[in-house]
């Protein structure tokens, strides 16, 4: 039995704006209900949709980003379906003249490299909200979110592993970032995520194609992975239980517990798929610009990939590294600040990467938001590269400081005594005191033995509490020694 | 192009109307009625600068700056059902919340 998985992703972003796709009201999460909406977004009689040019501009920027080929002429069209969050009883939505269409988008994984074809990039509106009240039989609904402005970026089914979902999930949400269109914040649910999920299994000479799952409910990275891995586990299981029988169903939607994480079956609109799209006669159809296309195209940065690429050459960084740093821009940005300050590409990365990132972590904040001034951190990493305060000391007792008063570490590696001891009177008399107190490494030593040495440099460094330079102590003792 | 009753229930079910078998017919016969009208504009012959007219070049769009919309109370005032925050409907299984 062979299996091959396959795995397309479709990926609501929430755009950015002041104002709603089609009205004026306000964009704006956790605002009391129903307090920003209008007779447009609430589909009253007589109303007129009319587009946000803006939202305009940040869709066909996201198009150009992905490389999306943007039609010369676009169009809106309602997909219709009945359901209480869609208050017009259709929701404004683009069927066949979308902003963008192919175009891709390039994960790191463990393996390397991959480029994920994409099919296509569309403008819609957002929904309402539903709050299920168990017990009352009701429902209540929230029109704020009605009529936000969302771009749909739908994936060829190339993903082939859950690690390669979740990749692509954390590459859209950077692409967005960097393209300064979305948040891309998952848990306050502007960036959502609908993988579909099915195998080809191919056994005993025949072809067996899975039903495609759509998996809803997730709201973060993580759960898209976990998702994914149980999902794909679960069709095979199916598969090895009921046989050839696993293709009577074509399509189905399954929700994702997070809690138990598994996927479970939900139910189904009847006809679900039968939209009856058709143009919307109150939008007059776009004509995209050369004039717009290049506003977009000026709004469109250095990209991740590129940047990763640039790291990798300019400041000798591995893949990997390069492309945590990155993941986020403002990090990225730090990191360059910290190069412009002075330190070296690699020990910066290093630092960012792992102490600063700890204390951002412990923070619950970012690298950048950390309120760590890029050049101080530059001066910290300096001290310790030229060798003037142990690398222990700058992270356990001056990072911690610097962090918290703002203070040069200079300053502070002086005010606590924390600098290397370079005084070569003082450093002399310890290492005699060494010599004299472990007379059998001192012979040893003199008779050859190499290792011996690093008895007597430990002898020193407890005497000084591990302030003295190692390499000053080193040539005294080897001067030392090699006297008589 | 002929509209059959079976057609008329299938969006009326789109449409989450309810109607019986005899209301179908009739209103497939009416609905049949109506297309075979609107299909006479087919008739009009159109040169190739007639398409569409000044459609194309109306390109209708705004700046992104916000207005006040609706109070509340009056977003509610003619809901069928309301709390004073929400708008309240009958429970939906079919599909779940987002
Ligand atoms: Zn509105």
């Amino acid at each position: 039995m062979k299996v091959v998985v396959l795995i397309g992703m479709e990926v609501h972003v929430q755009l950015r704006t002041q104002s709603k796709m089609f009205c004026r009201c306000q964009v704006r999460f956790g605002a009391p209900p129903n307090s920003l909406v209008c007779p447009v977004c609430l589909g009253l009689p007589g109303s007129l949709p009319v587009p946000n040019r803006e939202a305009l501009l940040k869709a066909l920027t996201a198009a150009l980003a992905f490389g999306c080929t943007p039609p010369a002429v676009t169009k809106f069209d309602r997909k219709n379906y009945y359901y209480p969050d869609l208050p017009k009883g259709y929701q404004i939505s683009q069927y066949d003249q979308p902003l963008g269409k192919g175009g891709t988008l390039e994960i790191v994984t463990q393996e390397g490299v991959k480029v994920v074809r994409l099919r296509r990039l569309h403008l819609e509106e957002d929904t309402g909200k539903n709050l299920h009240d168990e017990g009352t039989g009701r429902s209540r609904v929230d029109y704020n979110r009605a009529g936000t402005p969302l771009v749909e970026i739908v994936s060829e089914p190339d993903l082939a592993s859950p690690e390669e979902t979740r990749a692509y999930l954390t590459a859209l949400r950077t692409l967005v970032q960097y393209l300064d269109i979305s948040d891309g914040n998952m848990q306050e649910g502007n960036l959502r995520c609908e993988p579909n999920v099915n195998l080809h299994i191919e056994d005993g000479g025949k072809l067996i194609k899975t039903p495609i799952i759509e998996i809803k409910n997730i709201n973060s990275v993580r759960n898209v992975e976990r998702a994914v891995r149980y999902e794909i586990q679960r069709q095979i299981e199916e598969y090895q239980q009921k046989g050839a029988a696993v293709t009577e169903v074509e399509r189905a939607t399954r929700g994702f517990d997070a809690d138990k994480g598994t996927t479970f079956v939900m139910r189904q609109k009847e006809a679900a798929h039968d939209y009856r799209y058709f143009p919307e006669p109150d939008i007059p159809p776009i004509t995209i610009s050369a004039a717009w296309r290049s506003e977009a195209q000026a709004r469109v940065p250095e990209l991740p990939p590129a940047r990763r690429r640039r790291f990798m050459q300019e400041h000798d960084l591995g893949e990997y590294d390069a492309d945590v740093l990155c993941r986020d821009h403002h990090t990225a940005d730090y990191f360059e600040a910290v190069v412009a300050a002075g330190s070296a590409p690699k020990p910066a990365a290093n630092w960012i990467l792992t102490e600063v990132a700890r204390h951002a972590n412990e923070r619950e904040t970012t690298v950048a938001q950390l309120g760590l001034a890029s050049a101080r951190l530059a001066a910290l990493i300096d001290l310790v590269e030229s060798g003037r305060i142990a690398r222990t000391a700058a992270v356990k007792k001056i990072l911690p400081l610097m962090l918290d008063s703002g203070e040069d570490p200079e300053r502070l590696m002086t005010t606590l005594g924390l600098a290397r001891l370079d005084d070569e009177n003082l450093l002399r008399a310890a290492a005699e005191a060494a010599v004299k107190n472990n007379e059998k490494a001192a012979a040893d030593y003199r008779a050859g033995k190499q290792k011996a040495l690093s008895a007597l440099m430990g002898f020193v460094m407890r005497e000084t509490q591990g302030k003295a330079n190692p390499d000053t102590v080193r040539s005294i003792l080897e001067e030392l020694l090699s006297e008589e | 192009m002929p509209i059959e009753p079976d057609e008329v229930r299938h969006v009326a079910e789109l449409s989450r109307l309810e109607m019986t078998p005899e209301e179908a017919d009739s209103l497939a016969d009416d609905l049949q009625k109506i297309v075979s009208y609107i299909d006479r504009l087919q008739e009009v012959e159109l040169g190739p600068d007639d398409e569409a007219l000044t459609y194309f070049d109306a390109d209708v769009h705004r700046e992104d700056r916000t207005a006040s919309g609706l109070e509340r109370a009056d977003a509610l005032w003619n809901a069928p059902d309301a709390d004073g925050e929400f708008f309240l409907v009958p429970k939906i299984l079919a599909k779940d919340e987002e």
